[in-house]
C-alpha cells in the first residue's frame, strides 16, 4: 500500500516534494485522489498537507488571497461575510460545487490543480496563483498560462506546491457562471462557462470539457471589437464560437451544450454585459 | 498506526494510513454502521461526524483522521436529535431496506442541530442532495426530518 506523510510545516512538505518528486502524490482534501488509490501500490507517498496553517490564509484587501488548503467550506463561510463582489461571484460557484460533506473536506487549492469549476471562473477573472518549491522558490503564475500542453499542467513539474490562488480586487461590470450536468446538480458538470466584463477587457473561459479550463481567445477578441452598447444578434458571433469551440472538442453533444451556455452568457441582457 | 476518538472512545488500529476510513472502522473498528456503497462518494451511505461535521468516509484516507473525534450512528446513541429522527424515520415510513439509514440520519442530525429556524422542505434536499436512497423516493426522509426540524426548534 502507499505511504502516508503530513507535514506540520510548508517547509517540510517542500523538502519531500523535492527529496521524492516522482513517488510523492500531494493530497488535500483527497476527495479525488482517495478513490483511486491502489491497493497494491507500494511506491507512492501520499502527501497530506491538509493542516499545513501556512497554506489556509484567507485575506481580502486590494488582491484576494485564497490559502490552498482551505476547504470549500472555509471559503464560504468567509465570503459570506465579506460583501464583496469577486468574493460573491466565488461563492455563487463554490456553493454549487458536489455535495455539502464534500465541501467540508475538498480544499479549493484541489479544485484548481485538477481543473474544476473555481479553475474556469479563476480564469475569467485572470487569477494568479502562487506555487512553491525548494529549488525553483516561490512564483507567481497566470493561471492563464498553468497550461503547458494539453493534459500537463505547470504543476505537473513534480516539486511544485500550490499555495494560494490570487484575484485582484477590481470592480467587474459583469459576471457570469454557468454549467451543465447531466444528472443531478452535485456533480461535476459536463461543461461549464465563465464571462468577467471590465471596461473593454471581456474574458471568456470554458471549463470541465478537458483536463483544464482554457479561455476563448479569439471570441474574446470579437466581443472586445464589437459595440456592446448596441445590441447584436448572436449570428456571427455563434459561428466563431462554434469554430474555436470546434477546435478544442469535436464531440457535437459536447459543443452543442457549449455554444447554449456561451449563448446565454454572452447574450445576457445588453445593459449587463455594458455595465449600464 | 492511526489513533482517533471513535464515539467518545480512544480507539488505535494497526491498518496502514492509506486504508480508506470506511474500511478502517468497518474491518478493524467493527463500526457496521457505516456502510460502504459506492465509494466514489456519490452515495453517503458512509457518512460519519469527523470533529462534529458530516464528512464521506470512503473519501477520507485513516491518516486524516489522526488525533480527531469519529461519530458513526451509533455513538448517536443517546443524542437526542438523531433518536428522535430515528423515530422519526420509522413513523414517516422512510426507512426500507436501511441501507442509507445512518448516513442520512448522521446528515439530518447536523443539518437540524445546525439550524436555528425550522428547515424547510427545500433546505432539507439541499442539505440531503449528497446522500441517496434506493428505495423511498426521497419524500418520506424529507418529511421525517422536518418533524424532527420542527420539534427541535420548539
Ligand atoms: C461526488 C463528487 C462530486 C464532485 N462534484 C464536483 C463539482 O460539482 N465540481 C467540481 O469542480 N468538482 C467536483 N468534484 C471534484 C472534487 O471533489 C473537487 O474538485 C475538490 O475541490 C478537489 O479538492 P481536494 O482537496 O479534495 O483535492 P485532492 O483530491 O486532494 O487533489 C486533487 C488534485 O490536486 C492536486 N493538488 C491538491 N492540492 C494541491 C496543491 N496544494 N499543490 C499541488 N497539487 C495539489 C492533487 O495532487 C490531485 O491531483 C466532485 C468530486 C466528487 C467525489
Ligand atoms: S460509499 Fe461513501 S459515498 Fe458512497
Ligand atoms: S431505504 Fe433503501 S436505500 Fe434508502
Amino acid at each position: 500500500m502507499a505511504r502516508y506523510q503530513r507535514p506540520e510545516t510548508l517547509r517540510q512538505a517542500l523538502t519531500q516534494l523535492h527529496d521524492n518528486p516522482n513517488e510523492t502524490v500531494v493530497m488535500a482534501g483527497g476527495t479525488t485522489i482517495v478513490p483511486f488509490l491502489q491497493p497494491n501500490d507500494d511506491e507512492t507517498v501520499l502527501l497530506d498537507i491538509g493542516r499545513i496553517g501556512e497554506l489556509k490564509n484567507l485575506i481580502c484587501e486590494s488582491e484576494i488571497i485564497i490559502g490552498s488548503a482551505v476547504t470549500l467550506k472555509e471559503f464560504l463561510t468567509y465570503a459570506r461575510k465579506q460583501e464583496n463582489p469577486v468574493l460573491g461571484a466565488l461563492y455563487e460557484v463554490a456553493s454549487h460545487i458536489a455535495d455539502p460533506t464534500i465541501r467540508g473536506q475538498a480544499t479549493v487549492g484541489g479544485n484548481v490543480a485538477r481543473g474544476g469549476e473555481l479553475a474556469t471562473i479563476l480564469l475569467a477573472l485572470d487569477a494568479e496563483i502562487i506555487v512553491e518549491s525548494l529549488d525553483g522558490g516561490s512564483r507567481r503564475i497566470h493561471l492563464k498560462d498553468l497550461l503547458l500542453d494539453p493534459g500537463v499542467t505547470a504543476l505537473g513539474h513534480p516539486d511544485d506546491l500550490l499555495i494560494a490562488i490570487v484575484v485582484h480586487n477590481q470592480k467587474y461590470d459583469y459576471i457570469h457562471y454557468d454549467k451543465f450536468t447531466k444528472s443531478h446538480l452535485a456533480s461535476i458538470p459536463l461543461a461549464s462557462v465563465a464571462v468577467a466584463a471590465c471596461d473593454r477587457d471581456i474574458r471568456v473561459a470554458l471549463g470541465s470539457h478537458r483536463l483544464f479550463p482554457e479561455r476563448l481567445s479569439l471570441v474574446e477578441r470579437r466581443l472586445v471589437e464589437r459595440d456592446l452598447t448596441v445590441p447584436t444578434g448572436w449570428g456571427q458571433l455563434g459561428g466563431l464560437v462554434d469554430a474555436e469551440v470546434f477546435a478544442l472538442t469535436d464531440d457535437s453533444y459536447h459543443n452543442h451544450i457549449i455554444h447554449v451556455l456561451l449563448e446565454r452568457a454572452l447574450m445576457g441582457p445588453p445593459s449587463e454585459v455594458n455595465g449600464q | 498506526m492511526t489513533s482517533l476518538i471513535l464515539n467518545g472512545e480512544q480507539w488505535t488500529t494497526a491498518v496502514n494510513p492509506t486504508t480508506r476510513l470506511s474500511a478502517a472502522l468497518r474491518e478493524s473498528g467493527g463500526a457496521l454502521d457505516v456502510k460502504e456503497g459506492c465509494l466514489t462518494g456519490h452515495c453517503g451511505a458512509c457518512t460519519i461526524l469527523l470533529d462534529g461535521q458530516p464528512v464521506k468516509s470512503c473519501l477520507l484516507v485513516s491518516g486524516q483522521a489522526e488525533g480527531r473525534s469519529v461519530i458513526s450512528l451509533k455513538g448517536l446513541s443517546t443524542d437526542p436529535v438523531a433518536t428522535y429522527l430515528q423515530e422519526s424515520f420509522s413513523r414517516a415510513g422512510a426507512v426500507q431496506c436501511g441501507f442509507c439509514t445512518p448516513g442520512m440520519i448522521i446528515v439530518a442530525t447536523a443539518l437540524v442541530k445546525a439550524s436555528e429556524v425550522p428547515l424547510s422542505r427545500d433546505d432539507i434536499r439541499a442539505g440531503l442532495v449528497g446522500n441517496l436512497c434506493r428505495c423511498t423516493g426521497y419524500h418520506k426522509i424529507v418529511t421525517a426530518v422536518e418533524e424532527a426540524s420542527y420539534v427541535h426548534e420548539s
